[in-house]
């Protein structure tokens, strides 16, 4: 279950979008996301789905690949597809006994859908062509203003590379200290939400337990190999603007006025 | 001057109750005195507890001695302004290869240490090349850690530490937790580079057929530095060993088990092949009508 | 008769791109009473298919016949097959939870349905066995030994009074002392208790000196299944597996070679001591 996430998921491939700058793929999805909300006109679904599918074509990641990361959504994409198309008022289209469907709560629909759809693909398209490293290192430096007042940017990225890399590790602890305490008899299956709840406690003791032996390994390990902190710090790969970064922001950009015009037009 | 200078280094654990009471207090190193040739291959062997593992972290300033003193190339671990050169110098891998791998690309946790010394990044490229190149896992350059054996973490922890251009390596227990296909990969990886880059060794063991390879064993027992010697020295005192509840090579116990049945062989015999140049002369011309499948 | 699999085969995630067979068509039997060693490179399917055995997976194809029964068939009670197929998983010390060494023993019988003094009856034989003295009784199982840890777990599956144990690599990352008293402790178990036996090892020279068969797992197929000194004696092949042979019989190859004529059998240090002065001693006599 846990393994069909694919955010956070790198696809590791060459490509002109692999190579961007982490900071220029983070504000042209800001910016990209932000288009989705500015329109409403058929027009405006049509320049971001001809822009979205270039994009995924660039990035060379499998379509495949890419839907499969909509699993996760089909319910609430179900959801809110069913409210907007039975609740709309307006023009109705036909009616089963009490449900009627109109025309408005069909295009609101249809359009409702799109827009998550396409949100989790522009979404996924970053984290699938950028490493974790490179994407922590992106909001490192992309948020690097706020340290003047205050906010530990640096410690909060670390956190967060750190905690990418030990996901899978404690995923994998979990089902393995599962399977050992069903192999003593433990039951976390059945009876009600006391009884469940009760029965997670030879899960979860072991598993904190093993986390801060794993944290306190980490620390000390970080500390043998002279971390102290970001404080003189340097990068094997720092962030560098190159000449396809800044063609990639005046593509986004263009990109986002267009969209933004669309309102102009009447369909 | 010494690799590690190791003088009179007493090291304690103190166990305190909720009320911050002392509760217990263990002695994990007594009057420890030991040093380490720059360049030198040295093997410690010892049971848990024994106090091998403290020593360890007390060769980076990671713990620091109770009493005595512990030198890195000179330099006195106490020192704050050289602690952070004491670990540049003396790098250490530990136990659990999940643990000790920080980044989440094999090239971008074997540039962690470079970075955090501050180096160029042109310069810390060039070393995180050279180090995937000298530990054998170049091909892995772009892999995630998680996608990796045991063994193979093991050596990309170990080209994080030779990426910072360490005089000495202290390995503690570094093969504990892999197959033996993993064993004998990270075994290699570490004897290539004491001898092609000339970086002193100190590997912490639990497995004799490891410290054959050895300059040089310390054996530990009760915090203290009881056995010393080459490992032909040290092995050929299988009864004290077996006291220190540590096993021997299996050729090495079998020569001794045969030389106290009167067979004229040397104490210390290491390997299997050793054992066979012995035995071959001793046993030749005999036996042909003897053996069950002959 | 106790533990028997016929055509076992498990493929992960099948059907998807990454689709990975971890076992293949695997037929054995162990008989009661027996002690196997169970080897393999990482990766051949050894955790896999011990897995099966207590039905904590099922198989994608084939089936699990304890006492004549299909595990997997429905109704029957894969809970109470767990207290009779004990598994000790690799590092058990990391699944203990309780507030002391006895409560955590007795979490085993107690998912069974043991009453208190059962369950404590069952925990205090258990640990006994695998030699935790008393005074660690009510300690906490977080303060004591590495050694003494991974103790208290084979005794949180002991309590549970299996007919078959089945342990994965219960020596991993243990001191020589702390190897040796475990595996006399299984040792002591099978002997004793009579109780069957499946060790998980990476070391040869264990499986030499314990085990009566041996099974050996390559790329998720059988290879071989039979008397470890049949086993060794295909070392060449073991190799291409990324297996050895125990080192003994390397030395036993080695005289062969030589002309002497030593059993090629012989695995352990014990057994070659005393061909190597048959041999001497018997042509002495001639």
């Amino acid at each position: 279950m846990l393994r069909d996430i694919t955010i956070g998921q790198y696809y590791p491939v060459s490509s002109p979008l692999h190579r961007l700058d982490p900071r220029t793929k983070l504000a042209g999805t800001m910016l990209y996301l932000l288009s989705l909300f500015m329109t409403d006109r058929l027009t405006g679904y049509l320049i971001a789905t001809v822009f979205l599918f270039t994009v995924i074509r660039l990035s060379r990641v499998p379509f495949r690949f890419m839907v499969k990361g909509l699993k996760a959504i089909i319910l609430l994409l179900a959801l809110s597809v069913s409210f907007n198309m039975f609740l709309t008022p307006g023009r109705e289209l036909f009616r089963l006994g009490f449900i009627s469907i109109t025309y408005e709560g069909l295009f609101t629909a249809a359009f409702m859908a799109i827009r998550l759809v396409y949100l989790v693909l522009g979404s996924s398209i970053m984290t699938l062509t950028t490493t974790p490293n490179a994407l922590t290192d992106g909001l490192e430096k992309s948020l690097g203003f706020m340290k003047r007042f205050g906010v530990p940017v640096h410690e909060i990225a670390m956190m967060m590379s750190i905690a990418l890399r030990f996901i899978p590790i404690l995923v994998e602890e979990t089902d393995k200290i599962m399977k050992a305490q069903t192999a003593r008899g433990a039951d976390f299956e059945s009876g009600g939400l006391i009884k469940k709840a009760r029965a997670m406690v030879p899960l979860l003791v072991p598993l904190f337990i093993s986390a801060f032996r794993r944290a306190l390994d980490l620390s000390m390990a970080m500390e043998a190999r002279c971390y102290h902190g970001g404080e003189g710090r340097t990068k094997m790969k720092p962030l560098r603007y190159g000449k396809n970064d800044r063609i990639a922001y005046v593509i986004v950009i263009i990109y986002f006025i267009v969209m933004g015009s669309t309102n102009l037009l009447p369909f | 001057m010494k690799m590690i200078e190791a003088s009179h280094v007493f090291y304690e654990y103190v166990q305190r109750d909720e009320n911050d009471n002392i509760e217990e207090v263990s002695m994990a190193l007594k009057d420890l005195n030991l040093s380490v040739d720059k360049g030198s291959f040295v093997c410690i062997l010892g049971h848990n507890g024994s106090g091998k593992s403290t020593f360890a972290k007390l060769l980076n300033g990671l713990q620091l001695p109770k009493e005595g003193t512990v030198l890195i190339s000179g330099m006195d671990t106490r020192e704050d302004s050289s602690l952070l050169a004491i670990r540049k110098s003396c790098g250490m891998v530990f136990q659990n290869p999940d643990n000790q791998i920080i980044a989440n690309v094999v090239e971008e946790d074997v540039a962690f240490g470079p970075e955090n010394l501050g180096l160029q990044s042109d310069e810390i490229v060039r070393r995180v090349d050279e180090a995937l190149e000298k530990v054998g896992m170049s091909a892995f350059r772009m892999k995630s850690p998680n996608m990796l054996s045991g063994g193979q973490k093991q050596r990309v922890a170990i080209a994080g530490v030779v990426a910072m251009k360490p005089e000495c390596i202290v390995l503690d227990e570094p093969t504990a937790m892999l197959d033996p296909s993993g064993r004998r990969d990270v075994i290699r990886t570490v004897r290539e580079l004491n001898k092609k880059e000339g970086i002193t060794i100190v590997h912490i063991t639990h497995y004799m057929e490891e410290a054959v390879y050895a300059d040089r064993i310390v054996v530990m027992d009760d915090g203290k530095a009881v056995m010393d010697g080459t490992p032909r020295e040290i092995f050929s005192r299988v009864e004290e060993l077996r006291e220190l509840s540590l096993s021997v090579p299996q050729a090495t116990e079998l020569a001794h088990e045969l030389r106290k049945e009167g067979l004229p062989l040397p104490e210390g015999i290491l390997t299997m092949e050793e054992l066979l140049q012995y035995l071959v002369p001793l046993m030749k011309n005999k036996g042909t009508g003897g053996g069950k499948n002959a | 008769m106790s533990l028997k699999a016929e055509h076992l085969t498990h493929i992960y995630q099948k059907g998807t791109a990454m689709e990975s067979c971890a076992l293949s068509d695997i037929s054995f039997e162990i008989e009661d009473g027996s002690f196997v060693g169970l080897i393999g490179h990482t990766g051949s399917g050894k955790s896999t298919l011990i897995q099966h055995l207590n039905g904590l997976i099922r198989p994608t194809e084939g089936t699990i016949y304890y006492e004549g029964e299909d595990i997997f068939s429905e109704g029957y009670d894969l809970r109470s097959l767990r207290a009779k197929v004990g598994l000790v998983f690799q590092y058990p010390e990391y699944q203990l939870f309780e507030q002391d060494v006895l409560t955590d023993v007795k979490f085993g019988p107690k998912n069974m349905g043991a009453s208190e003094e059962e369950a404590e009856k069952r925990a205090v034989e258990a640990l006994k066995l695998v030699g935790v003295s008393e005074e660690l009784f009510k300690r906490s199982p977080f303060e004591i030994s590495g050694g003494q840890k991974r103790r208290v777990a084979i005794a949180g599956v002991l309590s549970m009074e299996p007919r078959v144990l089945i342990l994965d690599e219960p020596t991993a990352g243990l001191d020589p002392r702390g190897r040796d008293e475990i595996l006399d402790s299984i040792d002591r178990l099978h002997r004793e208790r009579g109780i069957t036996i499946i060790l998980v090892s990476h070391s040869m020279e264990d499986v030499a000196r314990y085990a009566d068969k041996l099974m050996v797992l390559d790329k998720s197929r059988l290879k071989f299944f039979d008397e470890p000194k049949k086993v060794f004696s295909h070392y060449r092949e073991l190799e291409r597996m990324g297996l050895s042979a125990p080192q003994i019989t390397y030395l036993a190859a080695g005289l062969r070679k030589e002309g002497i004529m030593v059993d090629e059998e012989i695995s352990t240090v014990g057994e070659a001591k005393a061909e190597i002065l048959r041999i001497i001693n018997e042509t002495d006599k001639a």
